[in-house]
């Protein structure tokens, strides 16, 4: 079969080739597939040849955990007793497998460089496979990039001894140029592969702890409660100095403003007036008439303002804080919480 | 501004500055200047407002009365997280999740224990939907879109510190 026939064969299989490819394994697959080599039936189903696998991987930039970095050693050795022969008869056989040996070399470590930055970016962004997993596809893989970088070395020395073959010069002086970038990229994977385990080692541990405290939650194990009571906390509880009707307790108000002559349905909404507004309508002279000498400044504002407009008392918080703003200096900030849960602030006599 | 992130921040709710619910608040708190402001009138009523990493709260010494259901909430709060780090182990502030993968995952993962204590129901659907819930309520999970996705507020890691604070024995 020629090569065009081939990629003819292919494109007439392409739904079945891609659907092979995403499945991993199929149950059925044209014969003309099967001849050529490029399915071989396992145990009742069919599975890609590797090789077609290793090509569209690499040309997709993809790599699953079953890669295995090539180091190159074998085409290494082979390169260094081809060249010994070639050196004592420079015949073209002998130089066109050293070209290929070098040129495998090279596209294998451009492909291999490929592989292993997929492979990491799957890693780092895999958020489902369990962290026992990761750590150690991750511990595996930089041990293998750590053999990586000393054969490495040995590459490039190899790729400049060729350089002294006037027919080789071009082409190794061109590949050790992108050799000494591809060795760059596998120290910056090796940064990143450590970072990566020890990120993860982290949140493996974390996790582990989690797990514990909230097995000493269920237990009742009395040092959650007494963490927790030593941090200070959001506030869960309604808080009943607020603008907001929700959390103005209004039977407090009642028992602070007595008896109502005239009944009014409070409605529980929130008035949100302006603050000048507020102010005019309470009168304000008169409220610090009434406040001035207070024990209890808040107190005395739910006081006066309940007696004017039930409605107004939504705006007593904002009424003391402006009277707090305005008269600081003039106020005693006392530890104690009133029934309002609000701060006891006292004028200063 | 002062009055509205108040009415906010007393209610409980933690702003995250990841939330697209409190997009102006969160802006507006991390000004230095209103931050610091704020913080001193909040202090004259007897509250902190706490800024930490991506989110706000207010907070304030408890009473012994209030003490059982405030550590209570934070308790629930902290079993309902690690409930959900065991299906989603990678979860962080600024994940999104879905409640779909959560009921795919669930069943080899989850902790009875923990499911009795806060749901009491051997319903799948029931304990996801509680858990969200739960989870939406104290501001920790935001739906995100009409279908099942949710965002990971910043306000996780105020519980995870928590968790991180405390003492194991080891």
């Amino acid at each position: 079969m020629k090569h065009i026939e081939l990629l003819s064969l292919l494109c007439r299989h392409k739904k079945f080739l891609d659907e092979a490819y995403k499945q991993k394994r199929l149950l059925f697959v044209p014969s003309e597939l099967v001849e050529v080599g490029l399915f071989s039936k396992v145990g009742g189903y069919y599975y890609l040849n590797d090789v077609y696998l290793n090509f569209v991987d690499t040309l997709l930039a993809r790599a699953d955990f079953s890669y295995v970095a090539e180091d190159f050693d074998k085409e290494l050795k082979k390169l260094l007793d081809l060249k010994e022969d070639y050196k004592l008869s420079k015949n073209f056989y002998l130089k066109d497998a050293i070209f290929s040996l070098l040129n495998r070399i090279y596209q294998g470590m451009k492909n291999r460089d490929k592989k292993l930055l997929s492979l990491i970016e799957s890693l780092e962004s895999d958020d489902v496979s369990e962290l026992d997993i990761l750590i150690k596809e991750a511990k595996r893989i930089l041990a293998s990039i750590e053999e990586i970088m000393q054969k490495n070395s040995q590459i490039s020395k190899v790729f400049e001894e060729f350089e002294g073959f006037e027919e080789f010069r071009e082409f190794v002086g061109d590949g050790l140029v992108d050799i000494i970038k591809l060795n760059q990229n596998i120290d910056l994977y090796l940064k990143r592969l450590k970072e990566f385990i020890s990120q993860s080692e982290k949140k493996r541990k974390f996790n582990q702890k989690l797990n514990k405290i909230a097995l000493m939650i269920l237990k009742e194990d009395g040092r959650i409660d007494e963490f927790l009571a030593s941090k200070r906390f959001v506030y869960k509880g309604k808080i009943t100095p607020l603008v907001d009707t929700t959390y103005l307790n209004y039977q407090k108000a009642r028992e602070v403003i007595g008896s109502i002559k005239k009944e009014k349905n409070i409605k529980k909404v929130s008035i949100k007036k302006d603050l000048k507004e507020v102010i005019e309508l309470i009168n304000l002279k008169k409220l610090l008439a009434r406040v001035r000498g207070s024990e209890d400044i808040f107190k005395a504002i739910v006081e006066y303002v309940g007696k004017i407009d039930r409605e107004l008392l939504n705006e007593s918080i904002r009424i003391f804080v402006y009277i707090l703003n305005e008269y600081d200096k003039e106020l005693i900030y006392t530890d104690e919480f009133n029934e309002f849960n609000v701060r006891v602030v006292r004028w200063r006599v | 501004m002062e009055s509205v992130i108040f009415d906010i921040l007393s209610k409980g709710v933690i702003i995250s500055t990841n939330s697209s619910k409190f997009i102006k608040e969160s802006r507006w708190l991390l000004d230095e200047d209103n931050f610091n402001s704020f913080n001193f009138l909040l202090n004259r009523l007897g509250f902190y407002l706490v800024g930490e990493r991506g989110y706000f709260y207010l907070s304030k010494e408890l009473k012994a009365s209030e003490e059982e259901k405030v550590l209570n909430a934070h308790k629930n709060i902290i079993l309902a997280i690690a409930l959900l780090k065991r299906v989603f182990l990678h979860l962080d502030k600024g994940h999104r999740i879905k409640k779909s993968d959560f009921i795919k995952r669930f069943e080899s993962k989850k902790d009875e224990a923990i499911v009795k204590v806060l749901f009491d129901s051997d319903d799948l659907i029931e304990i996801t939907d509680k858990l969200f819930n739960l989870l939406e309520k104290n501001y920790i999970l935001e739906k995100v879109s009409k279908q099942d996705e949710y965002l990971v507020l910043n306000s996780i890691d105020y519980y995870l510190d928590i968790v991180d604070g405390i003492g194991d024995g080891e």
